[in-house]
Order: structure tokens, then C-alpha cells, then sequence
């Protein structure tokens, strides 16, 4: 995982980012287990307290369980993980849409442009 | 619950220059805290007294409840900003120094800690480079199971590469219900390691934080907020 | 803790201390065997200035070997409280007055250890040269038991009891010496600067107040009636006796300047250090 950050954003919020993209992009896939805390807190370079701060997010997002014994999960809850993924998605859109209102296309002229972006890269 | 670290009114002057004054400090257990500070801003005279090696002028600084004496030594891990290893000694003296001393202290953390770093447990100090020497002394420091963990510009004057080297040591060892108070004027370096920054300014506690707080609040990273802060 | 910081200290000033003396002893041996040499060989030449280099080399060993308790007594606690070093020593979970202890316990060893050395140097010397079948055995506990029998006869106990206050002596008087340097750079180092430059100053000055004062205590303590308390004793106490109560005297008043001494020092340290 690529673990630099912005910044303008808190650092665990940054952290929730990351994990959660690896989750919906399946380079941690459901039912994975994950490294503990402080082992990935010590892999990004941050404190275990904003690695737990994260988490804590991840699991009231339920996208990751913890289970008291054996440790911490990535859900086998497909439906969580495509909502997290469309989420995500919205996002992205919203904020491309915003930076494309500034050079003032209109949102038809923006799905044309896409268009005719895809039809160039088949070419 | 008892603050692992507090400071009351803490003042500090030596002769007429007024080093500290009106310093009130409270640290929880488990926070991971940047003392951050212009050079000459007191962060070593807050150290110091933290560590009995000096005495407050007014107020009091309290670990854990008590005043700094042998009892609050105990709980105490400290990093000077030099090094203070006798030198004649070799690392293996330097253990057998520690563990006779520090109840705390996890030999085996630090033997595998040595390992790693490939270290000759004969080879006296004095014959290290000076970055080896830094490294030693955080390896003492960092395998005792310490209330308190006071680290006194562990990251200054060293390379990239020693720095992350630092960090990581301080992240992987230090125990989670022990408070960890970290000196620099290198923010962005430490920045993301910490939970919380006490900014210090000519002896007065200028703001104490969140990291994420202030990055929540300002959306600037603490480096950047702190430029802004002391702009000079 | 004590007893830790004790052990350390040995080990930090053994390393000086134990090769000085090891050498010192050897040399004993060198000089005695050399002097036997003289002894037994006809015709010197060369052998002359050999012996006089191992005779020179002989003294200025012993002497070497007594000015280093004293400069192995300074700088411990010069480098080792007061330097960096003390960084790590005064954050150790060990009082102050442990510290000061550990210090002076461990020089005063040193300082009966070189003095004991250097009898046992000139005890090896004079054994080096002695030819051991020569030696009348019967002779020397003949000796031995005419010697003991005079102990039983003024009283085991007697003798035990001045062994023991010598020892208090003994102690109090090196911890007293000791306490003159170790105040003088208590001083000295709580100062910013000229750390050393001060000690050395205030070493002359404490040893100025110091004999001032002495004659000072010995005028009052007379005054107060220690002159007539003695002039009794003189008469109704009998000679054994009294020579405890020189011993415990003397050792009364090598504890007081001690202590005035000690005082300060532990509350500079404690309240007014000043590392570098």
C-alpha cells in the first residue's frame, strides 16, 4: 500500500481511505485477515492510536470485524463492499464534476467528452 | 484517572531569564505527544524537569502523581539530546548497566533489537560512529516497559534514513498505556507518528491539540499551522 | 541500589585503578629480584644502570599508583555525576545521598587498597630477596605466639573494638578528603561557565574556610569543657580506655567536617545541578 498523505486532511481519515480502497479494489479481498495495529501502524509510519482510530471507522462502516481471539477481518459481506465501492465512485464523480463545472462544460458536454475520450483510446 | 505526565503552574528561571512560566500540562496515558518548539523555547528545560535534573522554580511537575524523585525515575525513560553512554563501556556492559538499574528493562527486546541492527555486543561505544551511538542509546531506552518515555530531539542531526530508523523504534516499542513525549523542531517529520502537539514559545505553552484536530480544523498539516503560528 | 551503584563504581574505576596496581606489584618483584642480583653477581657493568632504572620505575610506581586513587576519586565524579555521563546517573531511579555514597565508599577502598599496596610491595621486595630455606620457621612463630599472648593479655576485645573504631577513622578521614574535592566541584558545576576553573578556586577556599574553622571547633569544643572533660578522664581512667576515646574523639570530629561538608553538596546537587 502506498502510505503517504495529504496535508490538509487528519491523518486517520486518510488511513480509512486507503484501506477501504484496497478492500473494494480486492487487493485485500473479504474474509482477508488483516496485520494488527501496531504492525501496520509501524508500516505507514503512523501512531498505532490513529491506526486503531481508523479502523475503529472501517468497523462502524462494516467493511472490517474483529473478532476477540484471533483478530481483525475484511467482511465477507459483498453488498457492504459494492456500497462502499458506489460511494467511493460518487465521490470521484462529484468531485471531477466540479472541477469540470470550473471549465465550465455542462454535464452533457462532459459525458460527450468521455465519450469521445473512449472512442479515441479504441482507436 | 491519574495523568501519566502533568505539569502545574510550572515556572522555571534561571537567575533573571524566566525559562518556563505558567506551563500547564496534562498528559493521559497511551497518547503519543510532540513538544514542539522553537530552539531555545524551553522544550529541554521541561524535559529536564520532568526528570528531576533540575528543580521547578514554582508550580510542580508530577509523573504519574509524584513529584520527580527515585520513585518517578523508575517509570521514566528518558533520551537525552546527547549522548551520555559511558563510553569505555561495550553493549553488552551497557545491558548488564540497565537491567540492573531498571526493573523494566526486556533484555531480550533489546538483544533482538541489537540483532537486527547487526551490532557486536564487544565493540565498546567509543569505537561506534556517532549514529550507531544514537542508536544504541534509543535501543536502552526504548526496550524498557516505561510509564513515561521523555525523548529529547531523538531526530535531530541524524540522516533520512536513521530518522525513519527512530520512528519506527519509537512506534514498535514503546507500551500502549505509556505516554510518549517527543522534542523536535522537525514537525513534519514527526507529524505523523504523534496523537497529540503541545506548541511551546518562549517558555509558555502556546496550544495543545490533536494532530488531527488541526488538520480537521485549519486543512493544513501541523508543519504548516505551526509556520504559521511562530512566522517570524 | 546501593550495593548496585557500588558495583558499578568498582567497575568503572577498576579499570584504572587494578592494571596500576597490578604493575605497581610487579614491580616489587622486578626491584627485589634485581636487588638480589646485585647481591649475587661479581662483576656489574651494565647490570648497575638496569637496576637503577627498575628502582626508579619501582618508586615512581608507588607514587604513580597513590596519585591515581586521588585522580580516579575526582574524575569519577567529575565525568561520571557531572559531565554527560551524569545524565544517565541522575536519572537512574537512586537517591542523591546513594550516589554520593556509592562515590565515596568505593574511593575510600581505593585509597586503603594503595596504601595497603604499597606495604605489600615492600613486603614482596624484601621476600624476593629472601632465600626461603634460609628462613627460620620455628623462629617466626615462636615469634607469633609471644605475640598473640600479649594480645590475650591486654584483652581481645580491647584490641578487636580499636580495630574497628581505627576502621570508622580510617573511613571517616578518606569520606572527609574526599568530601573537600567533591564540594569544591559540586560548586564549580552548578555554575554555567569556567566549571572547572571555580572547583579549583573553590577547593583552595573551602580548605582556607576549613582551617580556620578546625582550630576555631577545638577552641570552643575546649572551652565547653572538653579540656577539663579530659584532664578528668587523664586521671580516672585507665589506658586502654583512653585510647578508645581518642579514637572515638578523633572520629567525632572528621564526622562533623564531613558533615558539614556532605550537607551542601547533596542539597547542590539535588537543587542547583547544572549539567552540561
Amino acid at each position: 500500500m502506498d502510505w503517504t498523505f495529504n496535508n490538509d486532511m487528519p491523518i486517520y481519515s486518510q488511513l480509512v481511505d486507503k484501506i477501504k480502497l484496497s478492500i473494494v479494489s480486492g487487493q485485500l479481498p473479504p474474509g482477508e485477515k488483516l496485520s494488527t495495529v501496531r504492525d501496520l501502524a509501524a508500516e505507514a509510519k503512523v501512531n498505532p492510536n490513529t491506526m486503531q482510530r481508523a479502523f475503529q471507522e472501517l468497523e462502524r462502516e462494516g467493511l472490517v470485524f474483529s473478532q476477540r481471539s484471533s483478530g481483525r477481518f475484511v467482511t465477507e459481506d459483498m453488498e457492504v463492499i459494492m456500497e462502499a465501492k458506489k460511494a467511493m465512485a460518487r465521490q470521484y464523480i462529484l468531485g471531477f464534476m466540479e472541477n469540470m463545472e470550473k471549465l465550465g462544460y455542462t454535464p452533457q458536454e462532459i459525458i460527450n467528452l468521455i465519450k469521445e475520450g473512449k472512442e479515441e483510446d479504441k482507436q | 484517572m491519574t495523568a501519566t505526565f502533568e505539569c502545574r503552574d510550572l515556572g522555571k528561571s534561571f537567575g533573571s531569564t524566566q525559562a518556563l512560566r505558567n506551563v500547564n500540562i496534562s498528559i493521559a496515558p497511551g497518547r503519543v505527544v510532540g513538544l514542539l518548539g522553537p530552539n531555545g523555547s524551553g522544550k529541554t528545560t521541561l524535559i529536564k524537569l520532568a526528570n528531576g535534573l533540575l528543580s521547578p522554580s514554582h508550580g510542580e511537575v508530577l509523573i504519574c502523581g509524584e513529584e520527580p524523585g527515585p520513585e518517578s525515575k523508575a517509570l521514566v525513560s528518558y533520551l537525552p539530546d546527547k549522548t551520555c553512554m559511558p563510553m569505555w563501556m561495550n553493549v553488552e556492559q551497557l545491558m548488564d548497566f540497565f537491567q540492573d538499574f531498571y526493573a523494566d528493562f526486556d533484555r531480550q527486546r533489546a538483544e533482538t533489537m541489537l540483532d537486527r541492527l547487526g551490532l557486536d555486543r564487544k565493540k565498546k561505544l567509543r569505537q561506534m560512529s556517532k549514529g550507531t551511538k544514537e542508536k544504541v542509546q534509543l535501543i536502552m531506552v526504548m526496550s524498557r516497559k516505561a510509564k513515561l518515555y521523555l525523548l529529547d530531539e531523538p531526530i535531530g542531526g541524524v540522516d533520512p534514513a536513521t530518522r525513519d530508523y527512530i520512528l519506527d523504534t519509537i512506534i514498535r516499542n514503546y507500551d500502549p498505556e505509556a505516554v510518549v513525549l517527543i522534542s523536535t523542531h522537525l514537525i513534519s517529520d514527526v507529524e505523523k507518528v504523534l496523537d497529540e502537539v503541545l506548541f511551546i514559545n518562549q517558555g509558555q505553552i502556546a496550544l495543545q491539540a490533536s494532530v488531527d484536530d488541526i488538520r480537521q480544523q485549519y486543512g493544513k498539516s501541523v508543519d504548516e499551522y505551526f509556520r504559521e503560528v511562530f512566522k517570524c | 541500589m546501593l550495593g548496585k551503584l557500588i558495583k558499578h563504581e568498582f567497575k568503572g574505576s577498576g579499570r584504572t585503578m587494578v592494571p596500576f596496581i597490578l604493575v605497581c606489584l610487579g614491580l616489587s618483584v622486578l626491584a627485589g629480584l634485581s636487588i638480589r642480583g646485585m647481591e649475587n653477581l661479581q662483576d656489574y657493568g651494565w647490570f648497575t644502570v638496569l637496576f637503577g632504572i627498575v628502582m626508579f620505575l619501582f618508586a615512581a610506581g608507588l607514587i604513580a599508583v597513590c596519585i591515581m586513587a586521588l585522580v580516579v576519586c575526582i574524575e569519577r565524579f567529575r565525568k561520571n555525576l557531572l559531565g554527560d555521563e551524569g545524565y544517565l546517573m541522575f536519572t537512574l531511579p537512586v537517591s542523591v545521598d546513594e550516589h554520593i555514597f556509592a562515590k565515596l565508599i568505593v574511593s575510600s577502598v581505593w585509597f586503603v587498597a594503595t596504601w595497603l599496596v604499597c606495604m605489600l610491595a615492600f613486603v614482596l621486595m624484601f621476600l624476593c630477596n629472601l632465600d626461603l630455606m634460609d628462613v627460620d620457621w620455628s623462629e617466626i612463630s615462636y615469634v607469633m605466639g609471644e605475640v598473640w599472648a600479649k594480645l590475650l593479655d591486654f584483652g581481645l576485645l580491647h584490641i578487636i573494638a580499636y580495630i574497628l573504631e581505627l576502621l570508622a577513622l580510617v573511613f571517616a578521614a578518606c569520606c572527609f578528603t574526599c568530601m573537600q574535592f567533591y564540594s569544591a566541584m559540586a560548586i564549580g558545576y552548578s555554575f554555567s561557565n569556567h566549571k572547572l576553573l571555580l572547583s579549583v578556586v573553590f577547593f583552595f577556599a573551602i580548605n582556607v574556610a576549613l582551617s580556620i574553622l578546625q582550630p576555631l571547633l577545638l577552641v570552643f569544643t575546649g572551652n565547653a569543657g572538653l579540656l577539663d572533660f579530659m584532664a578528668n578522664s587523664a586521671q580516672n581512667i585507665s589506658g586502654p580506655a583512653a585510647v578508645h576515646l581518642v579514637l572515638l574523639g578523633a572520629f567525632l570530629y572528621a564526622l562533623v567536617f564531613f558533615a558539614v561538608l556532605y550537607i551542601p553538596t547533596r542539597l547542590l546537587l539535588k537543587y542547583r545541578l547544572n549539567l552540561p
